[in-house]
């Protein structure tokens, strides 16, 4: 009776060694590694990599004709706007339109949720408050 | 009793001791021109008809245009949308601030586009870190001169030649524009645009900008200001396979869509993907895409904003609500693919368009007057055409088609008038149908085919129109199903080959004279069908109605009967006169006028 216990247990561990197995290509997926081959603008910016993507801070500049790569980049988890990139060991965040990298992107329903542009709204009589001049 | 002849032809009648004047066949027939040429005119100048009938003719427009509105201008233009989800997404809040700007000119720049207008109006007074920030990204898309950018200035008022100012640190590498709108004429849905304005020096609007800026890369004339007016535009509905790709482009299904159609009007239900190929801020700056580059490279570029509660929606007839920004993307996209002869709006004056409208009102005035019963004159006239030779009438259609040729190869505003000769042609088609048709023959048998057709073709055309309108849209259901299998269902059913030939040319021409350079208001495609058809129902009741009156008065030939004097009497008798028709008509009623006498 014990044995049987054992080997049911036995049993349930390999499957969710199985099903981790099964996984872990999933997780790899959203952690894919790219690179940077090329800057596209003259001058690319690093940031920090701060979670809140509004208070990264410039860190330094590289021009194109500084840059030594290619640089491993991942996706950014807190933007879709920013590359995470390996720079001489220090990882940074950069503008993603700022580089060119081996990956191809193409234009997808699911980054703007199926957006509608055209069509009717609702009226209203009032107008939006225009918030701090400057910020 | 003998009648006295006036000098004009006209009959002196002895009524009761009165003498009537009554008309005669060629004041009568002036009578009706004139009456049927005011009424036409009411109808068309002002806005009682076309309230009822623009809706319909423009949904005919739109489906027209969904076919023969060339790509050109889809292809060279494009969209760059600021959506109000995106402020979420950017950590951004409504008014963008001048670094976001900055930053999305700069990502425009990495895409290289030939020419940048940007639909915010950078008036309000911004730090100066702010500013040199947003001017330096200005001077990158720029690249010295080699791309154009805009930048959109507030309509110029009355006391200032230009409006308030934009901060100058951004004007150092962009031109300003002028962004003020045409005002709204009438409640057509159709938008005019204006070309530019200024009393010292002349500021284009931006869609003329940008088409300035076009022609001048490619070293082609410009347009001059002074050749230019305001532009009425055509809102071009073909399919955007970059907006499929991440917009929702749904349609409600077609029997909802029918009852629409039917409580209010064909363009109730209205597109919600726009014509003009569109990206948002996120596509633009996220990774490299090659769909944004595809968008982008060597294109102009219109970039505006989507935001709730600031106004700037412009309502098409094509699309229930769209950002402002999309009103100056069409019109460039008219001015690419137009040119110079695109469709103007100056519906006032004596215009090409008016001329052509007048015109097109005689053609159907006077075809009014010459079918179902022709007057004596014009019967022998045009009876006589059924005795010409063969090869002269294939010669006026030969020269008829090529005039339309030449006019199509050469659109200028002197070609398009050579349009006006084959429908002159086209009348005189008509008028000898009208004059040699023959009688149809009736019988019990053949009524019941007739019912039997009438009813097969109704429920036909209703199976085709519900297919046609899921899967092409309530325009081309209307083209391709309700517009003919009407005329079918008139020429086979109703017999009324007439009323096919003369639809079919008035269509025909009001078509042809709504694009440039003749310019015709949508409207009136349908106004003059429909002009056409309750005139002529109206002409007949007036024919009967005359008919039955002189048949009382047959009856009753004395004042007294009538209770009224023989003055009174006498006025009738000549308003009903006016009303007859037809020679054979004439006679009769002037032998009841007689034996009344």
């Amino acid at each position: 009776m014990r044995g049987r216990r054992m080997r049911w247990r036995e049993a349930l561990g390999i499957l969710l060694l199985l099903g981790g197995a099964g996984f872990a290509p999933a997780a790899a997926a959203e952690e894919e590694t790219f690179s940077v081959k090329a800057l596209r603008t003259e001058k690319v910016t690093l940031y920090d990599c701060n979670k809140e993507k509004d208070k990264r801070k410039a860190v330094k500049d590289v021009t194109r004709k500084d840059f030594r790569g290619p640089w491993a980049a991942t996706r950014d988890p807190a933007s879709p706007l920013f590359l995470k990139v390996q720079v001489e060991r220090e990882e940074y965040c950069v503008r993603a339109f700022s580089v060119e990298t081996d990956r191809t992107v193409a234009i997808e329903k699911g980054v703007e949720c199926n957006a509608m542009v055209a069509g009717k709204q609702p009226k209203t009589g009032a107008t939006r408050g225009v918030g701090e001049c400057g910020r | 009793m003998s009648q006295p002849l006036a000098g004009d032809g006209s009959a002196e009648i002895d009524s009761a001791s009165v003498v009537v004047r009554r008309p005669g066949p060629t004041a009568r027939a002036l009578a009706q021109f004139l009456l049927l040429s005011a009424i036409g005119v009411v109808l068309f100048m002002f806005h009682g008809i076309s309230l009822h009938l623009t809706p319909w003719s423009q949904a005919i427009v739109n489906g027209i245009v969904k076919y023969a509105y060339p790509p050109d201008g889809q292809r060279d233009t494009t969209v760059l949308l600021f959506r109000e989800e995106n402020l979420a997404a950017l950590a951004e809040s409504s008014p963008v601030s001048y670094a976001r700007h900055a930053e999305v000119l700069e990502a425009l720049s990495v895409y290289q586009p030939r020419a940048v207008f940007v639909d915010f109006a950078f008036i309000d007074a911004r730090s100066p870190e702010d500013q040199a920030a947003l001017g330096r990204a200005i001077c990158d898309l720029n690249a010295r001169g080699t791309v154009p950018v805009y930048l959109a200035a507030p309509a110029p008022s009355s006391d200032r030649d230009h409006g308030a100012p934009i901060n100058a640190p951004l004007l150092e590498c962009a031109e300003p524009v002028n962004a003020q709108m045409d005002v709204e004429r009438g409640v057509s849905g159709v938008l005019t645009y204006l070309h530019g304005s200024g009393h010292s020096s002349f500021r284009w609007t931006p869609a003329f900008a940008m088409y300035d800026a076009r022609e001048r890369i490619a070293a082609r004339p410009r347009l001059r200001p002074e050749d230019a007016q305001p532009m009425e535009i055509i809102w071009g509905n073909l399919g955007s396979t970059l907006n499929e790709s991440w917009m929702q482009c749904t349609s409600e299904g077609a029997l909802r869509h029918l009852f629409n159609i039917l409580r209010e009007n064909p363009l109730a239900a209205k597109r919600t993907c726009p014509h003009t190929n569109t990206i948002s801020v996120v596509h633009l700056l996220g990774p490299f895409n090659e769909g944004v580059r595809g968008a982008i490279e060597g294109k102009a570029v219109f970039y505006g904003g989507n935001f709730q509660m600031v106004g700037d929606r412009v309502i098409s007839p094509v699309y229930d609500d769209l950002p402002g920004v999309y009103l100056h993307a069409m019109a460039y996209d008219n001015l690419v693919t137009f040119g110079s002869t695109y469709k103007r709006a100056d519906h006032h004056g004596l215009s090409l368009s008016s001329v052509v409208n007048g015109l097109l009102l005689l053609f159907t005035v006077v075809l009014l007057l010459l079918v179902d019963k022709p007057p004596a004159p014009a019967k022998a006239l045009l009876g006589r055409l059924s005795t010409v030779s063969p090869w002269i009438k294939w010669l006026a259609l030969g020269v008829a088609l090529l005039l339309i040729g030449v006019t199509m190869l050469f659109p200028t505003s002197l070609a398009a008038v050579l349009l006006l000769l084959p429908l002159l042609l086209g009348v005189v088609a008509v008028l000898h149908l009208a004059a040699t048709r023959p009688p149809q023959p009736t019988s019990a048998r053949h009524f019941l085919r007739i019912c039997g057709l009438g009813i097969a073709i109704l429920v036909v055309a209703a199976v085709m129109f519900l297919v046609v309108d899921t899967r092409y849209g309530i325009e081309a259901g209307l083209l391709l199903v309700v517009l003919p299998g009407y005329f079918v269902y008139k020429a086979l059913v109703a017999r009324d080959v007439l009323f096919v030939a003369t639809s079919g040319l008035l269509v025909g021409a009001a078509v042809v004279s709504f694009l440039p350079p003749i310019n015709l208001g949508p409207r009136n495609i349908v106004a003059y069908v429909a002009f056409f058809e309750v005139a002529r129902h109206l002409m007949r009741h007036a024919d009967e109605a005359a008919e039955k009156y002189f048949a009382l008065r047959r009856a009753h030939p004395r004042p007294e009967e009538w209770g009224v004097g023989a003055g009174v009497l006498a006025a009738v008798d000549w308003l009903f006169t006016l009303c007859c028709r037809g020679d054979h008509e004439e006679t009769r009623h002037e032998g009841t006028t007689h034996a009344v006498a």
